[in-house]
């Protein structure tokens, strides 16, 4: 008889090394070692600064960081929720092109509508000018008008491009919840929002609003412009104006228990939702016809945040352009484009081509912990970027360091730094931050094929990497390209890592927008950021069909 | 000739031990079926065969050579063990036409193995279909092309997993047909895994049973269903009443009579088991006699009828079938008299 101990320690053994299983470890080493980078640094000596902050401004960051988040997540969850009830319960005039215009917010970075924002509701801008012409005001003491540059500002721009992360898991929930449930409702004579839509959605809504946040917490270029003092423009004051990226590890280490936790909170809601979801065909509840006044309640409701998150803007950036600037394509504006585009295209193809290797051989290579590490390595987008860029740029340095460390004891070539600083940078910790877009499509696709079919492959007289080849990459050339795709314009948007991994004169669409914009002539830079939007529309028309897809079968 | 030979094998997961130290053989030409509940351990021994699982304790011979044995450091990958596995959910690939699919495994200029797919393409009746994808044929077209997608590039032992399980029961029997003859035709050994009694019965030369990781039982479909060592055997391949009683006198005494018990002492508490078809009723017209019984429920399935009739005494909670073959059909409520021969009867310990 066999004792179950013995079989224990032959399980342990089962993990094999083999080129695949090499390989990934490199990979999941590459991923990884920047968000530990951050936490060894952080424990360095900074010299007294951390003490100084501590004792000065970090309680500030802390509670900036606090309020926006919170402020946001209200903002979005009362946008999201009730424009997403409206188009799903209502059948009113215009509800099909709401249900995907409500997604267009989406499409503009945060940075971008705080730059057109501030333009246009600036004392000098033409919203004031307006104003004062009407009313014949003179000075600024001859009026009020709330400061745009403001926690309050900040909120309701970000909220009101940031909501359709909730929209969209509120709405796919309130689809998937079956009529029969809200049937029951009716004969109970309940409230069917209150009492069935919005208990059943919770946790789906709870997973969209984490999301919000995350992106909050991450957002530089709207604090930035903004001085809003949160943890992350933290991080980027401390390491440029002071120089010290030790101090800049350690509030980064600090700003990571504020991921961490939202980390927590999504996972639990997810984990709680897939019971919540059928799988089943389920009858969807058909949506009640209504007509006069309270189609143009409907309209507000769902009309205000897409003329505030995406028509305004988008018109006055296109106003710019149609008062004749940055309507030349100036050399440095292509530049700039095709710097974007080589760097967005490099991004989704690294992070494409790494999350398939590394999800495939967690699924069939023997190793137990390896799915674990997998998705751990997978989770960067969960970092704001300034973190990660510190990560990066000491995982750089300390690379440098130690081969300059060789070369210089052991042979006669002298080495002059190579990690620390440049493009491959900026594409590395793109490439870590957004493996979580490139991890999602791959296993999503994964887990609609088969298990058997690598085995067949197997069992059939082929490789693993033949399975791979001639299997697996024609059956997920969809979830490749759809992967692909967001990476792509999340790439194309990319802001604080660019700013601060960049080499010098390195530009991209994103950095030469926050160059004028900071210099208070957006308007040189309509076009650009006009091109940062539209590429953005991408993704969002894809996710739109996609979902109608699913909801149809 | 030996095909696949498995020795002493046992394979845990985690802490749970799903098989516990099965030995078998097939040998060339040969069908043997493993039959068991779900959950028996079956499919992962089919597993360990392929080497989809890794081996953890004991041996597998293809052919006589070695392709797995822990011990001696030897564990060949699936793709150089020359196995054919049909899956049980066929593991088509979708996005290869059904000729891409049949000829996936064979060396691209295997000119006589490709010719050989076409000619069995034609014979099965897909030819027609061969250009298209797996997703527009039926169940059964798609058992067929993973059928012949496993024997295609001529492994050495041939690996069939629940291959039937995904049919409806009417095309089932004559693909059970079709597959048969294929098998027979490429003459190899064969080791096929199977919830369904009947199904082993039909197709095997010989059965195993399994039972919670065990092999309890081997022997032909005969054998199995007329000489079961055991309860579990005897009620895993068909159904079958089951009396508990006692020994008296050397005599297992029930209802339907006292039968022979030997190798049990005076006293033995055991149970009797006896299948429908071996209870023979006649009708009478008493009713104070034993072996006696009213007929509860008496119901034609196809040319049998299956009468249920109560046991006195436990107030209707033991009721006991008989299957007749001829067109005895007693009315409900009528008395009818049973008779048991002996030898129809299985007595086990409890």
């Amino acid at each position: 008889m066999v004792s179950s101990i013995n079989f224990k320690e032959r399980c342990s053994i089962n993990f094999k090394l083999n080129i695949w299983v090499v390989v990934w470890i490199v990979l999941a080493t590459i991923l990884i070692s920047p968000i530990i980078a951050v936490f060894i640094a952080a424990m360095g000596d900074s010299g007294g600064l951390w003490f100084h902050l501590y004792e000065t401004v970090l309680l500030r960051y802390v509670i900036n960081t606090l309020i926006l988040m919170t402020g946001v997540a209200l903002l979005a969850l009362l946008l999201g929720v009730s424009s997403a009830w409206i188009v799903v319960r209502y059948e009113f005039l215009g509800r099909t092109a709401f249900q995907w215009m409500l997604l267009l917010p989406a499409a503009v970075p945060a940075y971008i509508i705080a730059y057109v924002y501030t333009d246009f509701l600036d004392f000098s801008g033409p919203f004031q000018k307006l104003l004062r012409e009407i009313f014949d005001w003179q000075f600024v003491n001859d009026y009020w008008f709330p400061e745009v540059r403001s926690m309050g500002g900040a909120i309701l721009l970000m909220g009101s491009v940031l909501y359709p992360y909730v929209y969209i898991m509120s709405r796919a929930a309130f689809l998937l919840t079956p009529a029969s449930l809200f049937e029951v409702g009716f004969l109970c004579k309940k409230n069917i929002f209150w009492k069935i839509a919005l208990p059943l959605a919770r946790p789906a809504i709870a997973a969209g609003v984490a999301l919000t946040m995350m992106e909050t917490v991450s957002d530089f270029g709207t604090v930035e412009y903004f001085a809003i003092e949160t943890l992350t423009l933290g991080i980027f004051n401390v390491w440029l104006g002071m120089n010290s990226l030790t101090t800049a590890a350690q509030i980064s280490a600090f700003a990571f228990l504020f991921v961490i936790s939202l980390l927590v909170f999504e996972f639990i809601n997810r984990s709680r939702q897939r019971f919540t979801d059928t799988t089943q065909k389920s009858i969807t509840l058909p949506p009640k016809t209504i007509n006069g006044s309270r189609t143009f309640i409907c309209w507000i409701i769902c009309g205000a945040p897409i003329l505030f998150g995406f028509i305004i803007p988008v018109l006055i950036l296109l106003s710019f352009v149609f008062q004749g600037y940055s309507i030349v394509f100036s050399q440095a504006i292509i530049d700039a484009a095709y710097n974007s585009l080589l760097l967005a295209v490099s991004i989704s193809c690294l992070v494409m081509l790494t999350a398939f290797f590394m999800t495939s051989v967690s699924k069939f290579q023997e190793g137990f912990f390896i799915p674990k590490i997998t998705a751990i390595a997978s989770s960067g987008y969960a970092f704001p970027g300034t973190i990660l860029a510190v990560g990066v740029a000491i995982t750089g340095g300390s690379l440098d360091d130690s081969i300059s460390y060789i070369t210089t004891n052991f042979t006669n070539i002298s080495f002059n730094g190579f990690f620390s600083s440049g493009i491959g940078l900026v594409v590395i910790a793109c490439m870590i931050r957004f493996q979580a877009i490139g991890y999602g499509a791959i296993t999503s696709g994964l887990g609609r094929l088969p298990n058997n079919m690598m085995h067949a492959n197997r069992v059939l007289g082929h490789s693993f990497g033949y399975g791979l080849r001639k299997v697996y990459i024609p059956l997920l050339k969809l979830s490749f390209l759809a992967g692909g795709l967001l990476v792509f314009v999340d790439g194309m948007k990319e802001l604080p890592m660019t700013l601060l991994l960049r080499p010098f004169n390195f530009e991209t669409l994103p950095t030469f927008v926050y160059q004028y914009a900071k210099d208070e002539l957006l308007e040189e830079a309509a076009m650009p950021a006009l091109i940062i939007i539209a590429t953005g529309l991408i993704p969002t028309i894809v996710m739109n069909s996609v979902l109608n897809r699913f909801l149809r079968k | 000739m030996s095909g696949l030979s498995l020795k002493n094998i046992s394979h845990a997961f985690i802490n749970n031990q799903v098989v516990k130290d099965v030995s078998l053989e097939v040998r060339q030409g040969e069908l043997v079926c493993l039959l068991g509940p779900s959950g028996c351990g079956k499919t992962t021994l089919l597993r360990i065969a392929a080497g989809l699982e890794k081996i953890q304790i004991g041996q597998v011979c293809i052919e006589g050579k070695i392709v797995a044995d822990l011990e001696k450091g030897i564990n060949h990958p699936p793709e150089k063990r020359g196995v054919g596995l049909m899956f049980q959910d066929y593991a088509l690939f979708p996005h290869l036409s059904v000729k891409n699919n049949i000829i996936f495994g064979i060396e691209y200029n295997d000119q006589e193995r490709i010719n050989w797919s076409n000619q069995a393409l034609e014979k099965i009746g897909l030819k027609h279909h061969a250009h298209e994808y797996p997703h527009t044929l039926s169940g059964g077209q798609q058992q067929r092309v993973a059928l012949l997608r496993a024997i295609a590039p001529r492994p050495k032992i041939l690996l069939l997993d629940e291959p039937f399980s995904s049919l409806d029961m009417t095309s089932r029997l004559q693909i059970r047909n079709q597959t048969l003859d294929i098998l027979k035709q490429t003459n190899i050994a064969t080791l096929m895994v199977t919830h369904d009694p009947e199904e082993a019965m039909y197709m095997a030369d010989q059965i195993l049973v399994m039972n919670k990781g065990r092999i309890i039982q081997v022997g032909t479909p005969d054998e199995l269903y007329y000489k079961p060592n055991n309860a579990i055997v005897a009620e895993f391949l068909g159904p079958i009443n089951k009396l508990i009683t006692f020994v008296e006198n050397g005599k297992a005494i029930t209802p339907l009579g006292s039968f022979i018990a030997p190798n049990f002492n005076e006293g033995d508490k055991v149970q009797v088991l006896i299948r429908p078809e071996c209870i023979n009723l006649s009708d009478t017209n008493e009713s104070k006699e034993n072996k006696i019984f009213k007929v509860v429920t008496s119901r034609m399935i196809g040319g049998d009828s299956l009468i249920n009739f109560n046991v006195p005494g436990t107030n209707g909670k033991q009721s006991i079938q008989a299957r007749m073959s001829d067109d005895f059909q007693p009315t409900i409520g009528s008395y009818i008299k049973t008779e048991v021969n002996d030898k129809d009867v299985y007595i086990y310990p409890i």
